[in-house]
C-alpha cells in the first residue's frame, strides 16, 4: 500500500465480518487506485465473496470502513453507492430480452425512449452484442449472456465495477477470450474493477495487483509478478503455481539450509528467518542433467517417473539426505531439455537448484 | 455497525445511508406477521380462552374439560373419529400408492387420462361424496335395490362408520395420490441398476430401493391423509347417522344447541392430533428436501406385459368407479323422483320450494371464490416473496414462515368457530382497561367468509409460491438494486412474470377450494349472503336431497371449468415462456 492519498480511489480500512461465531472477514485492508483492476483470489470459503459483497454494501462489516472517492460509504445501501455488480450466474432476467436487461436500470433516468435506445445500443456495442439486442438471455450463449451481465452493470457508469467469479461458468476457450475482452474494456473505460475469483490463471493475466486471501484474512498484496516470484508464504506458494517444500535448519554464516547431510546454498536475504525455516523452488526452476555437472546446490537424485505433459515434462525424483531416506522434488523441464538429456524413469540423475531461485519460508508450528 | 473514522474522508448526508428500501421491506414483513398473528393467533387463544369459561363467561378453569371427558356419549366420539381416520388412511394410502406407482413406474398408457380422473374428488364438496353414496348404498341406492330391481340388491348398512369411510377414502385417495405421485418420480435409477447388478429379486429391490425412496412422501401422504378424514365434516354430516365423531359433534354443539363452550372443548380437542401429525409432517418434509437436492438419474419406467397389464386393470378399475360415483350423482340430480320416476330433466336445478337459497347462494359462492383466489393469490405471493427473497431479517422471516405455513394444522371448523368468537367478540378486558375489536365490523360480512378461506388455505398456497421463487436467481434483488431499481418494479417486471404459472395455480386452488368447502363458512355465513355448500348442506337436512345433489353438480361444474380456464391460461403462459427460451 504505497500509493499516496490523492491517488487512492477505493480504500478498504481494517473490516471484519462475521455470521454468528465464524469469522468470514478479520480485519482486511487494501486500496485502489482509479482504473485499476484488482483481483482477489483464494481457495473457497476464504472470505473473497464476502470482502466483494461488503464493498458493495451487500453484507455490512461489523467494523472497519470503506471509502470511495474519499467519502466514507460504510452505511451506505448498494443502490446509492454507484457499483456495477456482476455475479457468477450472471442473473440475468429470463422474461427481458438482451436490450431490455441492458436497459434495465437506466429507464428510470432516461425518459426519452430515443435517448434510452441510443444509450442501450453503444452498450451493446461496447461488449460486442449489437446483432443479438433481441434475444431472450436463453437463446444466448454462455458467453453472450456474460457480456449481456456486463453492458448491464456498467450501464450507469458506474464508480466501481464488482466482477463475482464472472468466467467460471464458461468454456475454457471462450474464458480465455473473454478475459483479454474484459480487461480490454476496463482499460478502456478506465473502470476501476474488482474481480473475485479462483483460478489463479485468471486472475495473472487479467489484474494489475492480485489480493490472495485466505481463511478470512489477506495474506499478500501485489502485482502478479511479485506474487508469483516471491510469495509471502507456503501457502501463497503453493495456491499460486506449484512449489518444492523441505523443512529444516538455517545456518546463517554460510547462508545454507540443511536436512540430513544436505546443503543448500541459498542467495538472497536470510536475516528474517529463524534457526528452523522451510526451503521451497518451484518445479520449472529446477534443472536437470545427466553429464557429470558438479559445483554448488547440484544433487544426485533417482528419477522414478518422467510425466509428458504437453508442453513440458514433468521429472518426479527423490532426493536423498542420508540415512537412506529422500526427500520428494519435482522439476518441470522443457520438451527440448528433455531430449537433450535423455532423462527417463527408474535411472540416475543431477539435479540443479540454483541458489537466487530457492525460497524461503519461516517454519510454520 | 461501523466504527467510522470520521477523521478522513466526507461524511455523508444522512439521506445517502438511508435505505429506503430496507425499511420498506422491514415494515412490509413485520406486516406480513401482524397480519398472521391477528388472523391465526389471536383468533385460535380467542377459541382455547373460551373453553375455559362457561356460558355465562365465568371462568371454570378445565372444568368443561371434565365435562367433556366424563360425558360418555361425547368421549366416544374421539374413538370413533380415531377408527375412522386410521381406516380411510390405511386404505386411500395403499389405493393411492398403487395408483401412484402406475403413473410413475409403468408403461401403462393412458396416464394423463387416469390421473385427471383420480383427481375429479378434489373439486366436488365432501357432501357430495356422502349424497352419491346414498344413491348407490343406501335405502333405495342402485346398488341396495338392485339396480331399480334389475338384479338382486345388497345393503352394505352405508350410515354410520362405512359410509363415512368410504366417503373419506374417496376424498382422501387423490391427495394420497399425488403425494406419493410426487415421491415415486423423484429416485435414483441407478440405485435400481446397482440393486439388479447385485441380482436381488424384485421383492428385495422393492424393499430396499423403493420403500425407503418414498419414506418421507408415505409418511406424508399418510399424515395428510390422517388430518383430511379427522377433520372432514361434510360427508359425515350427510352419511353418518347415529354415528357421531368430533367434526359433526362440534357442529352439533354449536348450531344445534348453541353450547358454544362446549363447540370449543370439543375443538381443542380436535386440534391436538392434528396439530402433532403437522408437526411430524413437517419434520418428514424437512428431511425430504435433502433428498432431492442429490444429483440423480431420472429412472424411465421399461415395459413388462405382466406388471403392465396389472396395473393397468387397477388403474382402470379405480376410474371406473371415480366415474361411476360421479355418474350416477350427474343422473340423480337430473331425475324426476328417484327411484320412481326415472324421466330426465332438470326439475332439481330450479331449487324452488327447497331452502338454502338456490343460484342466489350458487352465485355467493361463486364471488367468494373470486374473490378468494385474487386477493388470496395477491397475498400469498407477494408474502412469499418478501419471506424468501429479502436479506437478512432472518429471525423475522422466519418467524413469518412458520405462521405461513402454521393454518395447514388448522381444521376449517376450527377456524370457523374460532372466527366466530373472534369477530364477534366486542372488544377485550385486559386490567380494567378495555380495548373495542377493530375487526368486529367483519362479521356476518362477505369478508369474513373470504378471510376464512384464505387462512384455510394459506400454507399450501405459500409452499407452492415459495417453491416456485425459490427456482429464481436469488441474485435479481441485488442485481435491481445495484442498478437503483426499486424492489416493486423488478416484482412486478420479472418476478411476477416469470412465477405466472406458479400464480395460476394458486388462484385455482384457491377457486377451487373455497367453492367446495363447508367446514369454514357454515358457522360464518350470514342469512343475507347464503351459500352454495352450505344451501347443499341445509338441503341435505331438510331431506332435499336431489336438489342438494344439484347443487353438488353445479359448484363441481364450477370447478372443472375454472379447472379447465386454468389449462388454457397455464398453456398460454407456456407458450409465452417458451418464446423466452425458443433458439
Amino acid at each position: 500500500m504505497t500509493s499516496t492519498e490523492s491517488e487512492t480511489y477505493l480504500s478498504v480500512e481494517r473490516v471484519t465480518k462475521r455470521f454468528g461465531a465464524f469469522t468470514a472477514l478479520s480485519d482486511v485492508s487494501f486500496t485502489a487506485r482509479r482504473g485499476e483492476f484488482l483481483s482477489i483470489l483464494g481457495p473457497s470459503g476464504c472470505g473473497k465473496t464476502t470482502i466483494l459483497r461488503a464493498v458493495a454494501g451487500l453484507e455490512p462489516q461489523d467494523e472497519g470502513v470503506v471509502r470511495l472517492k474519499g467519502r466514507d460509504v460504510s452505511t451506505m445501501p448498494v443502490s446509492k453507492r454507484h457499483v456495477g455488480i456482476v455475479f457468477q450466474s450472471y442473473a440475468l432476467f429470463p422474461n427481458l430480452s438482451a436490450r431490455d436487461n441492458v436497459a434495465y436500470g437506466l429507464r428510470k433516468d432516461l425518459k426519452d425512449r430515443r435517448a434510452l435506445a441510443e444509450r442501450v445500443d453503444k452498450l451493446l456495442a461496447l461488449v460486442g452484442l449489437e446483432a443479438a439486442g433481441n434475444k431472450y438471455p436463453s437463446q444466448l450463449s454462455g458467453g453472450q449472456q456474460q457480456r449481456v451481465a456486463l453492458a448491464r452493470a456498467l450501464a450507469l457508469s458506474p464508480d466501481l465495477l464488482l466482477l463475482d467469479e464472472p468466467l467460471s461458468a464458461l468454456d475454457a476457450q471462450v474464458r480465455v477470450m473473454l478475459r483479454a475482452e474484459i480487461r480490454a474494456l476496463t482499460q478502456r473505460l478506465g473502470m476501476t474493477t474488482i474481480m473475485v475469483t479462483h483460478d489463479q490463471e485468471e486472475a495473472m493475466t487479467m489484474a494489475d495487483r492480485i489480493l490472495i486471501m485466505n481463511q478470512g484474512r489477506l495474506v499478500q498484496n501485489g502485482s502478479p509478478s511479485d506474487i508469483y516470484e516471491a510469495p509471502a508464504s507456503p501457502f501463497v506458494a503453493s495456491f499460486i503455481g506449484s512449489m518444492n517444500f523441505v523443512s529444516g535448519d538455517m545456518h546463517w554464516d554460510s547462508r545454507t539450509f540443511h536436512r540430513g547431510n544436505l546443503s543448500v546454498k541459498i542467495d538472497r536475504d536470510v536475516s528474517p528467518f529463524g534457526k528452523e525455516a522451510v526451503a521451497a523452488i518451484r518445479p520449472e526452476d529446477i534443472r536437470v542433467s545427466t553429464n557429470g555437472e558438479a559445483g554448488p546446490n547440484v544433487f544426485e537424485v533417482e528419477v522414478d517417473n518422467v510425466e509428458y505433459r504437453g508442453p513440458v515434462y514433468r521429472v518426479t525424483m527423490r532426493l536423498p539426505f542420508g540415512g537412506g531416506q529422500t526427500l520428494p522434488l519435482v522439476a518441470d523441464i522443457t520438451a527440448d531439455q528433455a531430449r537433450r538429456t535423455g532423462v527417463s524413469g527408474r535411472t540416475r540423475a543431477k539435479a540443479i537448484l540454483p541458489a537466487d531461485r530457492v525460497h524461503l519460508f519461516r517454519a510454520e508450528a | 455497525m461501523a466504527q467510522a473514522n470520521q477523521a478522513a474522508g466526507a461524511a455523508l448526508p444522512a439521506a445517502d445511508t438511508f435505505d429506503r428500501e430496507l425499511w420498506l421491506k422491514r415494515a412490509l414483513i413485520l406486516l406480513v406477521s401482524a397480519w398472521l398473528v391477528a388472523v391465526v393467533i389471536l383468533p385460535l387463544i380467542q377459541l382455547l380462552s373460551k373453553s375455559l369459561f362457561d356460558n355465562h363467561g365465568v371462568f371454570v378453569g378445565l372444568a368443561n374439560y371434565v365435562e367433556y371427558f366424563t360425558t360418555p356419549e361425547l368421549r366416544r366420539s374421539i374413538g370413533n373419529s380415531v377408527f375412522v381416520s386410521v381406516t380411510t388412511t390405511v386404505i386411500s394410502v395403499t389405493l393411492g400408492f398403487l395408483f401412484a406407482y402406475a403413473l410413475t413406474r409403468t408403461c401403462i398408457p393412458l396416464k394423463g387420462a387416469f390421473r385427471g380422473l383420480a383427481m375429479m374428488p378434489l373439486f366436488a364438496p365432501t357432501l357430495l361424496n356422502g349424497i352419491a353414496l346414498i344413491y348407490l348404498f343406501g335405502r333405495k341406492g342402485l346398488i341396495t335395490r338392485g339396480f331399480f330391481g334389475a338384479i338382486p340388491g345388497f345393503d352394505i348398512g352405508l350410515y354410520g362408520s362405512t359410509g363415512i369411510i368410504i366417503s373419506e377414502v374417496i376424498f382422501t385417495f387423490p391427495q394420497a395420490m399425488l403425494i406419493l405421485s410426487v415421491a415415486l418420480r423423484m429416485t435414483d435409477a441407478r440405485l435400481y441398476e446397482a440393486s439388479q447388478s447385485m441380482g436381488a429379486s424384485r421383492l428385495r429391490t422393492f424393499l430396499t430401493v423403493t420403500l425407503p425412496g418414498v419414506k418421507y412422501g408415505l409418511i406424508s401422504a399418510i399424515f395428510v391423509c390422517f388430518i383430511l378424514a379427522f377433520t372432514d365434516f361434510g360427508a359425515p354430516k350427510v352419511v353418518g347417522g347415529q354415528y357421531n365423531i368430533l367434526a359433526t359433534d362440534i357442529y352439533k354443539q354449536v348450531i344445534g344447541q348453541q353450547n358454544f363452550t362446549m363447540g370449543a372443548v370439543v375443538s381443542v380437542v380436535l386440534l391436538i392430533p392434528t396439530v402433532l401429525a403437522f408437526v411430524v409432517d413437517r419434520i418428514a418434509q424437512r428431511r425430504q428436501v435433502a433428498l432431492i437436492q442429490a444429483k440423480s438419474v431420472p429412472l424411465t419406467p421399461k415395459p413388462d406385459k405382466q406388471v403392465d397389464g396389472f396395473y393397468l386393470a387397477y388403474c382402470s378399475f379405480i376410474s371406473l368407479l371415480i366415474l361411476a360415483f360421479f355418474a350416477t350423482a350427474a343422473y340423480a340430480s337430473l331425475v324426476k323422483v328417484w327411484p320412481y320416476k326415472l324421466e330426465l330433466g332438470l326439475w332439481h336445478y330450479q331449487f324452488r320450494g327447497t331452502g338454502g337459497g338456490g343460484y342466489g347462494a350458487f352465485f355467493n359462492s361463486v364471488r367468494m371464490a373470486c374473490y378468494s383466489a385474487v386477493v388470496g393469490t395477491a397475498v400469498t405471493f407477494f408474502s412469499a416473496y418478501l419471506i424468501e427473497k429479502s436479506r437478512g431479517m432472518r429471525a423475522l422471516r422466519q418467524t413469518s414462515y412458520f405462521l405461513s405455513i402454521l393454518p395447514l394444522a388448522l381444521p376449517g371448523l376450527v377456524i370457523g368457530l374460532a372466527y366466530i368468537f373472534f369477530f364477534n367478540a366486542p372488544g377485550w378486558t385486559f386490567g380494567g382497561i378495555t380495548i373495542p375489536n377493530p375487526f368486529n365490523w367483519l362479521y356476518a360480512t362477505m369478508g369474513i367468509l373470504v378471510l376464512s378461506n384464505i387462512v384455510h388455505f394459506y400454507s399450501v398456497s405459500f409452499l407452492t409460491a415459495t417453491t416456485a421463487l425459490k427456482q429464481l436467481d436469488k441474485e435479481f434483488e441485488t442485481v435491481s438494486e445495484s442498478l437503483g431499481v426499486p424492489f416493486h418494479i423488478t416484482f412486478f417486471r420479472v418476478t411476477v412474470p416469470v412465477c405466472l404459472p406458479a400464480i395460476l395455480e394458486i388462484a385455482m386452488y384457491y377457486f377451487v377450494n373455497s367453492m367446495a368447502t363447508v367446514s369454514a363458512v357454515i358457522f360464518l355465513y350470514s342469512a343475507d349472503i347464503p351459500l352454495a355448500s352450505v344451501a347443499i348442506a341445509n338441503m341435505d337436512d331438510a331431506g332435499d336431497i336431489a336438489p342438494a345433489c344439484a347443487m353438488s353438480m353445479l359448484v363441481v361444474l364450477a370447478n372443472v371449468a375454472v379447472r379447465l380456464l386454468y389449462g388454457l391460461l397455464t398453456r398460454k403462459v407456456n407458450r409465452r415462456t417458451q418464446a423466452w427460451t425458443r433458439r
